[in-house]
């Protein structure tokens, strides 16, 4: 059932943030859509959910993507697996402030990685789409507090949604959300 | 599986599996499988952009509807100054093919292009690259210049799949591009800044370049041909102290919402 709603869910905001995802942007900022609902799942589903389905989106949007193949996957990867194991050890319960912690986490983490790839392919590939730190370091602050927010609202829409309209409970052994 | 309980194990196999994804395409191994997935789901992609578009369009449309006025008024008034612009152009193209034919001179300034449609774009504020829905079968090469219709400059290929291809925009701050200032024959450099607009660098002190003026390229490099619009100077930065100066181009495209380009796969 999960798998039915997610897979969809996870192949359209990886063609929508190729094609759409332009139109939201904030100060130039393009929010990363993907990158914010892999976070909701994990934090709702656990780590090994959120690690699947990283890749499983990540294989999507890496297609979609003029980046360099493989390295957004890489890097979805990277970011939620990082906030997994952060989850689950150092910030506990969900809830809005360690959800803020977790997505300025990832949406790092994310850029990093991506930045990382993007020269080493340029290095050692020849593939010029490189990436510059100074432009990458200013934008990623605005990013980080668009994805926050982003993060915030699509999990109030999740809990609401999971909760009172379709009946999904969080899985056994994760910690309550304080949201509801 | 039992070895996949441990979530740390099971990120550390995933990890390796992407990073082996990512240097078999490096090395070519994986590019002719990427190329066809891609061919395969460029009409899907095409078909998001367009849409998307043509959302975004109709929501603009709505919030400017009070700047309309003004426009219409600034755009009647450069309607004027074009027609007039263009009457002067026609009898300098007639003079022209006078002359030529006079000196027997056959040069053909256009060349062959392959019209291709936007299916995807980079998201990443320091990468502006766009794909395209050609690619090596229909004869596009890296390195190929892409503009879009009247000859507007809107960046280069720099990958090319089975049945697409991915473009650098001339935005993106690794773009460098040998320019000219079409008035003051004012040579220097243009580079991306920040994916917004254009800079023209290393300008020799002793030219006068003023803002509106417009800069094509110089057709050196190799790379693009000579007389493709690349902008308009919309500042001018001066030093003292410098050996050149520098100038903020203002694009004269949209890069926001381009969906036909042509790549230029030769010249006639």
């Amino acid at each position: 059932m999960r798998v039915a709603v997610f897979l969809p869910i996870i192949a359209l905001l990886a063609i929508i943030q190729v094609t759409w995802s332009e139109h939201f942007a904030v100060n130039a900022v393009v929010p990363q859509l993907l990158l914010a609902f892999l976070i909701i799942l994990t934090l709702r589903e656990g780590r090994k959910k959120g690690l699947i389905w990283a890749f499983v989106g990540g294989l999507i949007y890496t297609v979609f993507s003029p980046f360099p193949f493989s390295g957004d996957l890489i890097a979805l990867l990277a970011a939620i697996g990082i906030i997994g194991l952060l989850g689950e050890t150092v910030f506990g319960t969900t809830s809005p402030l360690t959800m803020m912690g977790q997505t300025a986490i990832a949406t790092a983490v994310f850029v990093v990685v991506r930045v990382l790839l993007a020269n080493l392919a340029a290095q050692f590939w020849g593939v010029p789409l490189h990436l510059s730190w100074d432009t990458e370091v200013v934008y990623l602050l605005w990013l980080i507090i668009y994805q926050i927010g982003l993060v915030w609202l699509f999990y109030f829409a999740w809990e609401w949604i999971s909760q009172k309209v379709v009946g999904w409970q969080q899985r056994p052994g994760l910690k309550r959300s304080r949201f509801l | 599986m039992p070895y996949f309980r441990s979530p740390i194990r099971l990120f550390i196999v995933l990890l390796i599996v992407a990073v082996a994804f990512f240097i078999l395409y490096g090395l070519g191994i994986l590019s002719p499988v990427v190329g066809a997935v891609k061919y395969v789901i460029s009409p899907v992609q095409r078909l998001f952009t367009n849409s998307g578009d043509a959302v975004a369009g109709w929501f603009s449309f709505v919030g400017d509807i009070e700047k309309m006025d003004e426009d219409n008024e600034s755009m009647r008034q450069e309607i004027d100054r074009l027609h007039s612009e263009n009457a002067k152009l026609k009898e300098m193209v007639h003079e022209n093919e006078l002359l030529r034919a006079e000196v027997g001179f056959q040069h053909e300034f256009s060349y062959e292009t392959v019209p291709a449609a936007v299916i995807s774009r980079s998201t990443d504020p320091a990468l502006k690259a766009i794909e395209i829905n050609v690619g090596a079968r229909q004869g596009v090469a890296v390195d190929m210049p892409v503009i879009v219709s009247e000859g507007l400059l809107v960046g280069r290929v720099v990958e090319v799949f089975a049945g697409t291809s991915t473009v650098l925009l001339t935005i993106d701050k690794q773009s460098s591009i040998n320019a000219v200032v079409q008035d003051t024959r004012a040579n220097g450099i243009v580079h991306g800044e920040h994916g917004l607009d254009l800079r023209m660098e290393l300008i020799p002190q002793n030219e006068d370049i003023q803002p509106e003026q417009t800069v094509v390229t110089s057709g050196l490099a190799g790379i693009y041909p000579a007389g493709l619009l690349v902008g308009k100077v919309g500042e001018v930065r001066e030093s003292q102290n410098a050996l050149f100066k520098e100038a903020r181009l203002d694009p004269v495209t949209d890069f926001d919402h381009l969906e036909i380009v042509f790549v230029v796969t030769g010249a006639n």
